[in-house]
């Protein structure tokens, strides 16, 4: 164990010494806390002129640390006494706004996962009943739904990933136009649908505006 | 006491010093607590001539005594133990002694250590008299361990160093050969002008400048030392730092290890269970100092691993244990 008087002014203060200004304001406010005259915690654990001295010591080490110029110095003296690591010294950096989105740090960003079943192991459009579907030239919502109960994939499991409201794609299976929403939503909506099917989106998209159209198309001359 | 024994380490000592800060109603109440968690304890009132601990934990009249064996009435000091009401909890009482018990002899003591240290209980608690007497630091000796007590108040504070001093000279003495410790001392009394050396650390310090594998070696006995403090009666006014900082001041200062097991909120109740001679922690289970209380035990508990070597204050002022290996 050193005594008080041989400890560098970074033991003295119980400081790392990569410390900064904040902190170092902070441990002579909490070292005044235990050796100030008044101080309950070291009472009669110093005689006066012992006091007297451990303040000054704790001055000492305070202003030399807290100047920016003598700290440096200092640590320079404490480096080449090889006391203390180049590397560990305190570095300013300039503070940067914190970012609102900072997607790497809150780390809870649930990427789009295909969910997995054992038949989605190969490409869907082996599978007869799908190769059928998209052999047709026009795709209603029936043949979408059809694939996807054929791939084992439950309409909660493409809502978790694409986070649109269940009616929405349950009106899209049904064909039901007047609950579409507008055809820009409404392609988006179909491309990540056949995503999650792995199925050509494009392709999906295409064909199964060309059908709704046409549909509403009729209803609208009857 | 031979090196060995010194060794054991469920034999805890509780001491503070000052009188009136809670020594026996602590010891008590910890007794209570470890017994109800199944743990067989004795207590042993060690406070000789003015042993009361059988009044806290509701033994109004134990038969046997410490002098019983002190006195070899009673052969092994076994016999000399009381059951509690309390499942688990046992006892020895030091009342009912004959009024000089509280001189004992320098064997009769070594033979008392060696028989509570041989005792087959998984926590011994000693409730330790006040003052620093050889008695008082012979019994905190007894294991590297070792319970302090103080309240928030500067007689207290400076009763407790007292002590926590008085026994790190005990120490450097029971590890000198009594020649080389009386050297030391006129050692010191020479590099300090004529004045005798006031203070353990700095007679350490002497030593190893003088014998540097001696004072090694004593240094390191000392560092084995796992102390524990607890502040008694705060009030809500009181500073909540000042435990932290007593344990961060024994540890740059006198290089001991000293862990804080808690605050000990003040209440008035404590007083009324005392007079009716009820159990605190019974009648008033609900409250902050029983609440305290029960942490307390609970920290005592899982707080065996050995403490890291620096003490620091985070900033939101919650003391908290970092390694620095400085």
């Amino acid at each position: 164990m050193k005594s008080f008087e041989e400890q560098n002014y970074y033991e003295m203060l119980d400081l790392p010494t990569s410390a900064s200004p904040f902190d170092i304001r902070h441990a002579y406010k909490t070292a005044l806390q235990i050796y100030g005259d008044d101080s309950i915690v070291s009472y009669s654990f110093f005689s006066g002129d012992e006091r007297t001295g451990v303040l000054a010591n704790l001055e000492r080490a305070f202003l030399t640390l807290i100047n920016d110029q003598s700290r440096m110095e200092y640590d320079r003296s404490l480096i080449t006494a090889g006391l203390m690591q180049e590397n560990e010294q305190y570095r300013s950096a300039p503070k940067k706004p914190i970012p609102l989105f900072d997607l790497e740090e809150t780390g809870n960003v649930t990427r789009m996962v295909f969910p997995h079943t054992e038949k989605a192991l190969f490409p869907p459009v082996e599978l007869p009943v799908v190769r059928e579907i998209m052999s047709k030239d026009s795709l209603t919502g029936q043949d979408l739904r059809r694939i996807r109960i054929e791939l084992g994939i439950t309409l909660e499991q493409i809502i978790e990933i694409i986070k649109v409201r269940r009616g929405l794609l349950t009106a899209i299976e049904e064909d039901r136009c007047e609950e579409l929403p507008s055809m820009l939503h409404l392609k988006s909506f179909l491309r990540a649908y056949a995503e999650c099917l792995r199925l050509d989106p494009d392709e999906v998209a295409a064909r199964y505006l060309k059908q709704a159209s046409g549909k509403s198309q009729k209803a609208e001359e009857s | 006491m031979n090196g060995e024994d010194s060794f054991i380490n469920n034999i805890w000592p509780i001491g503070g010093g000052k009188g009136g800060s809670g020594k026996t109603f602590l010891t008590g109440s910890l007794g209570l607590l470890l017994a109800r968690q199944g743990l067989r304890t004795l207590l042993i009132d060690a406070d000789l001539g003015a042993a009361n601990l059988h009044t806290v934990i509701g033994v109004a009249h134990p038969g046997r005594s410490l002098s019983d064996f002190v006195n070899k009435k009673v052969e092994s000091l076994e016999d000399a133990v009381t059951k509690t009401p309390v499942p688990n909890l046992y006892f020895i009482s030091g009342a009912g002694d004959n009024l000089d018990v509280a001189n004992l002899v320098h064997t009769q003591k070594m033979r008392l250590l060696r028989a509570i240290s041989k005792l087959p209980y998984e926590h011994i608690l000693l409730d330790l008299g006040a003052g620093t007497s050889f008695n008082t630091i012979d019994f905190f000796l007894i294991s590297n361990t070792g319970i302090f007590i103080t309240t928030p108040e500067p007689t207290s504070i400076e009763n407790v160093y007292r002590l926590i001093r008085s026994v790190y000279l005990r120490k450097i003495r029971q590890v000198l050969r009594e020649e080389a410790f009386r050297e030391l001392l006129q050692a010191a009394v020479m590099r300090s002008d004529g004045s005798p050396a006031k203070n353990p650390e700095d007679l350490l310090r002497i030593l190893k400048e003088c014998d540097p594998v001696q004072g090694g070696l004593l240094e390191e006995s000392l560092r084995a030392f796992r102390f524990k403090l607890v502040l008694n009666q705060l009030r809500k006014q009181d500073n909540h730092q000042i435990g932290p900082l007593i344990c961060r001041i024994c540890e740059k200062h006198l290089g001991l290890r000293v862990h804080f097991l808690g605050n000990i909120l003040h209440d008035d109740r404590v007083h009324d269970a005392v007079c009716r001679k009820v159990g605190f922690l019974e009648k008033y289970p609900y409250t902050q100092t029983a609440t305290d209380l029960r942490e307390f035990c609970n920290r005592f508990l899982t707080d065996r691993e050995e403490p890291p070597a620096g003490f620091h204050l985070d900033k939101t002022g919650t003391a908290t244990f970092m390694n620095a290996n400085s």
